[in-house]
């Protein structure tokens, strides 16, 4: 449907764009040839405010509907580390914000009114503070260019930016129309935000990338851990059947990206002899997040990249929490390999996947997989190691309920009732106001319907 | 004129890829009144709404959320009428300022049921095959215990007076404001799709939003229909 119509809304724009912007040839301000005097001296319009109105709409609809995540522990840190690469000085129309949105996709946006927003998919992705730094120290610079107010002015990105939407919107759909913030309010956002969220012109992210080095420089930060960041952004656990990343299909090719502030290192001299780099203090402070949103990549049906999460989490913090998030994506592998096949990754694969979910829905692309040769082979080698892990994690907190619930879907989709029921049992026992409450317990009925009535021999060998 | 021509042609192509007015789709069981649905919740209505513009496209996120609110009502009176007890929605905006973890949990159920719905929308008559399901993650929401639970999108635009005027001379889309709205009925244990009604409105629905329930009712028409005359 959100496909259908954001088509739909797409043709309808294109249409009224066609006669437009053939008399449009005058070049607005703030067109990339203008770009540093606009800088200098901005003067806001009647547009610009509009803009303000609806990007303070937006942010209320963001909230309203679930999509910011409230963990006071990781916002405050976020907006330290943010706070740390801002100038000193707040100008016209800005309020420097930064929240944290449940979204397990690697992004970072910023508004115009200064508030900067961090997926927690991004989050989960980077390695240290001067990594997240590099990120908040751009997109501020998106806003301290008035490069949402720019884009907007420009008839010409507003074309860009509805092919654009098309784009993401076939995105959304090939990833089963999970998870993505982006794709979900896509249709709500207004055109102009779409470069916001999905990446402004080549020259305006260049802009912001150079500016962003400087005040990491500034901060004291390492610099080096810049291009390591888009090194990152473009990683990927998962068979990516886009061929760019979708938030990055406009700006300059990372690999560009990563030459330039390459260059940057090689020629800035840091400002200090030992800049910041602080590895275990973003551990620590963004551990919860990232097993948060190994729980989101698993609803999104991305298992591999939970895993790659939750494996560094174990490396990191041997808990009985991180053991958990372990064996929740372990589990949720089902019949998958834990990284993907030479075959998944052929162009014929690829193509058999994209078929496969555009026509079918999550539950039958699921059972599919479990249909295909080497599903039960698979399942055998990530049922063992996803019990062994949530055995670890009772092993260190024996009061984990969650562990339990863990070990009683692995026992269900191995067949196991008897043991899944005893598990679920001790779940309900353990956390008996739980939310899914009502689901374990008809999941308990389901299985004690195939378990043998007392004094019969096991029919389940 | 090339352009002129092209929107022409292009419009024309569409035109049979226009959704019907009113549609339905039963599950077998609904159809055949083997199953009566006596109890619902109403979840968060999802409303997307367009300014159609001569020079641009823009959102109406405010009027958005104003049938959002609108919606529910008057769903609950097309339901009611046909027997099914529409309860309080435990999901009012003080509540889920209150619980941020149902807050998420109904957001997470609303992209569940938007994955499922790319295919609910591309084949709604498989609704009648009983094909699609949300799963047993719906019950995490129904705290009400409710018999089924109730999802609502709703896409419309509108279009400004230089719009209009433009479609007038040059043709083109602008000239009917119209909305679409969904409304499908989703089992509150097992989250199999019961029934997925759809309508158009055309006017400014904004303006008047009660003008979508007579449609809306249209596309109610055949629910628990077969039940008619049995004990429920």
């Amino acid at each position: 449907m959100k496909r259908r119509l954001l088509s739909f809304l797409g043709i309808a724009a294109w249409l009224l764009f066609v006669p437009a912007g053939l008399s449009q040839s005058k070049p607005e301000p703030g067109q990339a040839g203008s770009v540093a005097a606009a800088l200098e001296d901005f003067k806001f319009t009647k547009i610009d405010l509009e803009l303000l109105v609806k990007v303070k709409q937006f942010e209320k609809y963001l909230e309203e509907k679930g999509y910011v995540y409230h963990d006071a522990e990781v916002i405050a840190y976020v907006a330290r580390v943010g706070g740390a690469v801002l100038p000193q000085e707040t100008p016209e129309h800005v309020e420097w914000r930064f929240r944290v949105l449940r979204d397990p996709m690697a992004n970072a946006f910023a508004l115009p009114n200064g508030s900067i927003y961090v997926h927690t998919g991004l989050l989960a992705l980077l390695e240290n503070e001067a990594q997240l730094a590099s990120v908040l120290a751009h997109e501020a610079r998106h806003v301290l260019g008035h490069h949402t107010y720019k884009q907007n002015r420009s008839q010409r990105k507003k074309m860009v930016a509805i092919h654009i939407l098309s784009a993401a919107g076939a995105a959304a759909g090939a990833a089963g129309g999970w998870g993505s913030v982006a794709s979900a309010v896509i249709s709500l956002i207004p055109v102009m935000v779409v470069g916001t969220i999905y990446g402004y012109s080549r020259e305006l992210e260049r802009e912001a990338d150079v500016k962003a080095f400087t005040a990491l420089n500034e901060a004291e930060y390492s610099t080096e851990e810049m291009p390591i960041t888009f090194q990152l952004l473009q990683s990927s656990h998962e068979v990516e059947l886009e061929g760019e990343p979708i938030f990055y299909r406009s700006h300059p090719r990372l690999q560009e990206r990563i030459a330039y502030i390459t260059q940057m290192v090689n020629t800035i001299r840091p400002k200090v002899r030992h800049p910041m780099v602080e590895a275990e203090r973003y551990v620590a402070a963004t551990e919860k997040t990232v097993r948060y949103n190994a729980g989101l990549d698993i609803q999104s049906g991305r298992a591999r990249t939970a895993l790659a999460a939750s494996k560094r989490l174990v490396r990191t913090g041997p808990k009985a929490e991180n053991f958990l998030a372990l064996g929740d994506a372990i589990a949720a592998l089902g019949p998958m390999t834990p990284e993907p096949t030479d075959e998944e990754k052929s162009s014929k694969g690829k193509g058999e996947t994209r078929k496969m979910l555009s026509k079918m829905t999550p539950q039958e692309y699921e059972a599919a997989l479990w249909a295909k040769p080497g599903a039960a082979k698979s399942w055998e080698e990530n049922r063992t190691k996803a019990e062994e892990a949530y055995r670890k994690a009772l092993e260190l907190d024996a009061n984990l309920a969650t562990a339990y619930r863990g070990l009683g879907d692995v026992f269900t989709t191995d067949k196991r009732p008897g043991e899944a029921v005893e598990a679920y049992r001790k779940y309900l026992e353990m956390a008996p106001e739980s939310r899914d409450r009502v689901q374990i317990n008809r999941k308990i009925q389901e299985l004690e319907k195939g378990l043998p009535k007392p004094g019969t021999s096991n029919a389940n060998p | 004129m090339k352009a002129q021509l092209f929107s022409a042609v292009l419009l024309a192509s569409l035109w049979p890829a226009a959704p019907a007015a009113r549609a339905q789709f039963e599950h077998p069981d609904i159809k055949s009144g083997k199953r009566v649905v006596r109890s619902a919740v109403i979840l968060p209505a999802q409303v997307s709404i367009m300014k159609a513009g001569v020079k641009s496209n823009e959102p109406l996120i405010e009027e958005g959320m104003q049938v959002e609110a609108a919606l529910p009502k008057m769903i609950a009176r097309v339901m009611e009428a046909r027997g099914c007890k529409v309860m309080d929605s435990p999901f009012t905006a003080e509540a889920l300022a209150k619980d941020p973890e149902l807050k998420y949990t109904i957001n997470d159920l609303q992209t569940r049921f938007d994955a499922v719905g790319e295919q609910l929308e591309r084949k709604p008559k498989d609704v009648r095959k009983g094909r699609f399901t949300l799963g047993d993650e719906v019950t995490k929401v129904n705290t009400s215990g409710a018999e089924a639970l109730v999802f609502v999108r709703a896409n419309g635009f509108l279009s400004t007076g230089g719009k209009k005027a433009f479609a007038i001379l040059i043709g083109g889309p602008g000239l009917v404001e119209m909305v679409q709205v969904s409304v499908t009925v989703v089992d509150g244990q097992t989250g199999a799709v019961l029934y997925h009604g759809r309508s158009i409105t055309t006017g400014n629905f904004v303006k008047d939003p009660f003008s979508m329930e007579k449609r809306i009712d249209g596309s109610f028409k055949n629910f628990q229909k077969g039940a008619k005359g049995k004990k429920t």
